[in-house]
């Protein structure tokens, strides 16, 4: 995870602790398992995508 | 877009799982109407069908099939003329259940101790929102409520809000639907620090999505062209 994405976990966690309300907290629970799946996508198709321009069969 | 809850419950104080849920929907553009012992007022009811989009049974599991009150209510509620049938004034809908059950969801499958899938027992209603012309979605199923950890309940609370609010399913569906939250959350907050680290957020995760959809773009390209 870079430092952006790692920032902006920080960030919702800092809201997350100071939610005074149960709907808050579930909010910005659900908000950062929502941003680790976009890391988690983002990391997998910059892989995809490094697979695909770095294809041997394409060389030569 | 507007979501009509409609509750059946035939012991709706005694039920922890309903009243987590009356305290936690979401007030806005979401009506929460409970289904009492009190006469069904036909005309009230169908008014409230009409003036919603998406429409929610939200009932316990009981003998497998949904409280009687709901039954009954279909019947004299969902009636020819007005819900289907020629001349029918009720539009399309989209529709769907959450269901709660003490037993564990797992046991609702062949083998398993009550045999039968969530999906077989729930036909009755898949077939009427089929009749209907309303658009059936995949049951938000809460199964043993009692032993949800706190972490579960937190869960649930957003499972729930999309289920009632989101358009669309799918990881493109939530992400729009998070921003769409935190742009509410923007406009709502009176805490001029809050704000300005909720736009943050915001223009964070906006970048993040316009990056995957540009990725998908990539590789869906180089895919075609590999495959040509």
């Amino acid at each position: 995870m870079d430092d952006e994405q790692m920032w902006l976990i920080a960030l919702i966690n800092e809201l997350k602790q100071e939610s005074r309300s149960f709907v808050d907290q579930a909010f910005f629970m659900g908000l950062e398992t929502m941003v680790n799946e976009q890391v988690t996508r983002l990391e997998q198709n910059t892989g995809e995508l490094d697979g695909r321009i770095w294809n041997p069969k394409r060389w030569g | 877009m507007k979501t009509l809850i409609i509750v059946a419950h035939p012991n709706f104080e005694d039920s922890a799982t309903q009243q987590f849920l009356q305290h936690n929907y979401p007030q806005e553009d979401v009506t929460w109407h409970r289904l009492t012992d009190q006469q069904i007022d036909v005309g009230h009811e169908q008014a409230l069908l009409q003036a919603h989009t998406r429409i929610i049974f939200q009932f316990p599991l009981y003998w497998y099939s949904m409280p009687a009150i709901l039954r009954e209510w279909q019947d004299l509620v969902l009636t020819a003329g007005f819900a289907y049938g020629r001349g029918a004034t009720l539009g399309a809908k989209e529709f769907g259940i959450v269901v709660s059950m003490g037993q564990p969801v797992a046991e609702y499958q062949a083998g398993g101790k009550e045999e039968y899938t969530i999906s077989e027992l729930l036909k009755p209603l898949q077939a009427m929102a089929h009749k209907l012309n309303w658009q059936y979605a995949k049951p938000l199923v809460i199964s043993q409520f009692q032993y949800m950890t706190v972490h579960q309940r937190l869960q649930l609370v957003m499972q729930y809000h999309q289920y009632l609010t989101q358009v669309g399913t799918g990881f493109d569906a939530q992400q729009a639907w998070y921003c769409a939250q935190l742009q509410k959350r923007i406009k709502a907050s009176d805490d001029s620090e809050v704000q300005a680290k909720l736009k943050l957020i915001l223009a964070q995760i906006q970048a993040n999505t316009d990056e995957l959809t540009e990725l998908h773009w990539t590789v869906d390209m180089i895919r075609d062209a590999e495959e040509t």
